[in-house]
């Protein structure tokens, strides 16, 4: 009797290689799919010797058309509009548990079983993304617009571990990926800053302007504003104090910089929200993917949040605010424009 | 406060914002000192003694020998109109003949002055500028007499922003025993405005150019000059100018002038930048255009464009309609109501028609407001010339 197939998303780092390996020792009958998102092969190659490793079948899927017009293109087109936008977010949704959900689907399979670090909890209203156990290594934030329906078919078996007993676990297997150093950030980026990388691919994307104090008057230059995100300090001309950028005005191709307190507010407009029918009210919100979750009060309006918190966060229009009910993502959005300051 | 508004004020020429460090200034003076800086007991006193403070500031950061030269006044104007008729007057009352020497392109409250000395029976004769708005230190040689009176030459020009060579022109004039002034309301704080290097005797100065508010004015008077104030009264400013004075103004000035030098070394580029910027742009995307006193020395901030073939008062409006705030100067055939005196004493003449824009940046222009008035100034001019 051969039951439905897990399909473990590959990418060729130890993460991914671990979820698949702890996936087969529960009993499920898994197979390997990596989705080629970049050109250049040489993560698909380590992806097939992890395979290969595992003794399982292993599929590539060309997503490379998908990725640069569905996540590419819409970062970019955010950095221009002086938003700083969070593309993992968006691949999760449409890549990850999007497209690779569907193929699934079509070739009869169980479901995905990736290398996140979060868990599915069972709460009384279903299943919801919860934090990682390991919370320096949590990434839930970056899944909060997984639609629960789709969750009872994502195994996510690294949400109970921490990162060393993974890499662990990577070793005593013989996988070979154990050394891999850690990849944290954008993988498209590839060593570039989000601002370099807009600048090489828009042409005309990246002009500089001006920087300007709180009451708009100039106090110095900017190198083109995809190079600035707000609560940012590098970058900025010297003044009386530490000046950090308030506010990323595209339209005047300003940067309007300010001390550290201006960029900071209680009060957060979130468009484009998804809640998952929990009661909104006294939740923590996460307004970045590295800073702890703050008390807040979410009023829910037609299409977004209205969020008040307890104390200020310095919130840049673009990024995700992510709510919680405990370790429980209740719902979240993207960060409004006049959110900031 | 942090939202810019749509408009793009580029006419700081005309007026300026009170800068924000000001707005604290005049705000702590006004609850500071409630009191009249004459009056003997302790608000007297400690109003007198910011006012005094302010004075000295300003008297340092002009070149001044004693703080005593510095009189505060009510506007800019005031202060021309004192300088010229007070002097003028005390001159003569000391021997000296009545005649005066002025540039034919000078502001209204220095001409209006003279003319007021000529309906006195002051013979009063203009000094015409050469085609690149400088005042010829050579022509006034040739027109200042062994008993003029007074020699009156504005640092800066307020039409075309060219600076004039006035060490040279005081020499002459005192070589001559005349005495000299200078209107450095369009220069003062924008360039280096020194009276001890110009040689200068009296001098001009109006706060609202230099972020300060409007009804601030300062005189500086060389000690020993003759002057016979204007305003009569109970003796303030050593009797130079009746009125109590006004602490607040006095320590806007002061406080507007300090942001002003302090800032001048890099505002200085940055604005001449922005100027540059609008010139060549204009004139690649609008051109031909003209410049006028392109040729001669100017302050960093001022541009006057001659943009034929386009009404100038209708090139205005719609800019004003698009959201730009620019003064424009009519150079058209001679006689025209609303020609400029200064350009016609340029001897610009356009073809008619013939617009001219006087443009102006300031502590609050962006690169993207000057970007954006070029490319809509263009749209304009070449959607007029098209008509």
């Amino acid at each position: 009797m051969t039951s439905a197939t897990w399909w473990a998303a590959l990418s060729g780092g130890v993460d991914s290689a671990v979820a698949a390996l702890l996936a087969q020792r529960e009993g499920r009958r898994v197979a390997g799919v990596t989705l080629r998102f970049l050109d250049g092969d040489e993560l698909v190659r380590e992806a097939q010797r992890v395979a290969d490793a595992l003794g399982i079948e292993h599929r590539v899927i060309d997503m490379r058309a998908r990725f640069a017009s569905q996540v590419i293109g819409p970062f970019i087109d955010a950095y221009v509009a002086g938003l700083t936008p969070n593309p993992c977010v968006g691949c999760n949704e449409t890549m990850k548990f999007g497209a690779l959900m569907d193929w699934v689907r079509e070739e009869g399979g169980a479901g995905v079983v990736t290398g996140h670090y979060a868990r599915v909890e069972q709460t009384l209203r279903g299943p919801r993304i919860a934090r990682a156990h390991d919370e320096t290594k949590d990434q839930s934030y970056f899944l909060y617009r997984l639609d629960p329906g789709l969750l009872g078919r994502i195994e996510l078996p690294l949400g109970r571990l921490a990162k060393a007993e993974v890499r662990a676990e990577a070793s005593r297997a013989g996988l070979p990926v154990a050394e891999h150093p850690e990849s944290q950030d954008v993988c498209f980026l590839d060593g570039c800053s989000a601002g370099e990388y807009v600048c090489a691919h828009r042409a005309g994307a990246c002009r500089p302007g001006d920087v300007v104090d709180l009451s708009g008057r100039p106090i110095g230059t900017h190198r083109g504003i995809c190079h600035y995100t707000v609560g940012q300090r590098k970058g900025l001309p010297g003044g009386e104090g530490p000046l950090y950028v308030v506010r990323v005005d595209a339209e005047q191709n300003v940067i309007v910089a300010g001390p550290p307190e201006a960029c900071e507010g209680t009060h957060v407009d979130v468009h484009d929200a998804i809640w998952h029918g929990d009661p909104a009210g006294d939740v923590t919100v996460k307004v970045r993917a590295r800073m702890p979750a703050v008390r807040a009060r979410v009023v829910r309006s037609a299409g977004g949040l209205a969020i008040d918190f307890e104390s200020p966060v310095c919130a840049a229009p673009g990024q995700a605010a992510v709510c919680y009910a405990g370790d429980v993502v209740v719902g979240g959005g993207t960060i409004a424009k006049g959110s900031a300051g | 406060m942090t939202e810019r508004s749509s408009r793009v004020y580029l006419d700081y020429a005309a007026t300026t914002p009170v800068d924000p460090r000001v707005v604290r200034a005049v705000a702590e003076a006004l609850e500071r000192y409630p009191g009249n800086p004459s009056s003997l007991y302790r608000e007297g006193r400690e109003a007198r003694q910011a006012l005094e403070v302010a004075r000295t500031d300003i008297a340092r950061r002009i070149g001044a020998a004693h703080p005593d030269e510095v009189v505060f006044c009510g506007s800019g104007t005031e202060s021309d109109n004192a300088a010229v008729i007070g002097i003028a007057r005390a001159a003569v009352a000391a021997g000296r003949g009545p005649h005066v020497v002025i540039s034919a392109f000078e502001h209204h409250a220095v001409l209006a002055a003279a003319e007021l000395l000529q309906r006195e029976g002051f013979t009063v004769e203009r000094v015409a500028p050469d085609g690149d708005g400088m005042i010829p230190p050579e022509a006034v040689a040739a027109t200042v007499r062994d008993d003029t009176a007074l020699v009156s030459v504005m640092h800066a020009n307020n039409e075309v922003g060219t600076v004039q060579d006035i060490a040279a022109i005081a020499r002459i004039a005192h070589e001559h025993g005349a005495f000299v002034h200078t209107d450095s309301a369009q220069s003062l704080g924008k360039i280096g405005v020194d009276v001890s290097v110009m040689g200068v005797d009296a001098l001009s100065a109006a706060g609202h150019k230099i972020y300060a508010p409007k009804g601030t004015g300062v005189l500086y008077l060389r000690s020993g000059v003759p002057f016979e104030p204007l305003l009569r009264g109970g003796g303030q400013e050593d009797g130079r100018r009746s009125g109590t004075e006004s602490v607040a103004g006095a320590i806007a000035f002061g406080e507007a002038l300090r942001c002003m030098d302090e800032e001048r070394p890099t505002e200085r580029e940055r604005l001449a930048a922005l100027r540059d910027a609008i010139e060549a742009g204009l004139h690649e995307a609008a051109g031909p255009t003209v410049v006028h006193g392109g040729a001669g020395r100017r302050v960093p901030h001022l541009t006057s464009i001659g943009v034929p073939g386009v009404d100038g008062q209708l090139l205005l409006l719609h800019l004003d309609d698009a959201g730009f705030a620019v003064s424009t100067g009519s150079a058209c055939s001679s006689g025209s109501p609303g020609a400029s005196h200064v350009l016609r004493a340029m001897g610009v003449r356009g073809e008619d028609p013939y617009g001219t824009l006087r443009v102006t940046v300031g502590r609050w222009t962006t690169t993207h407001d000057v970007e954006r008035f070029v490319e809509v100034t263009a749209s304009v001019v070449k959607r007029l010339r098209a008509r």
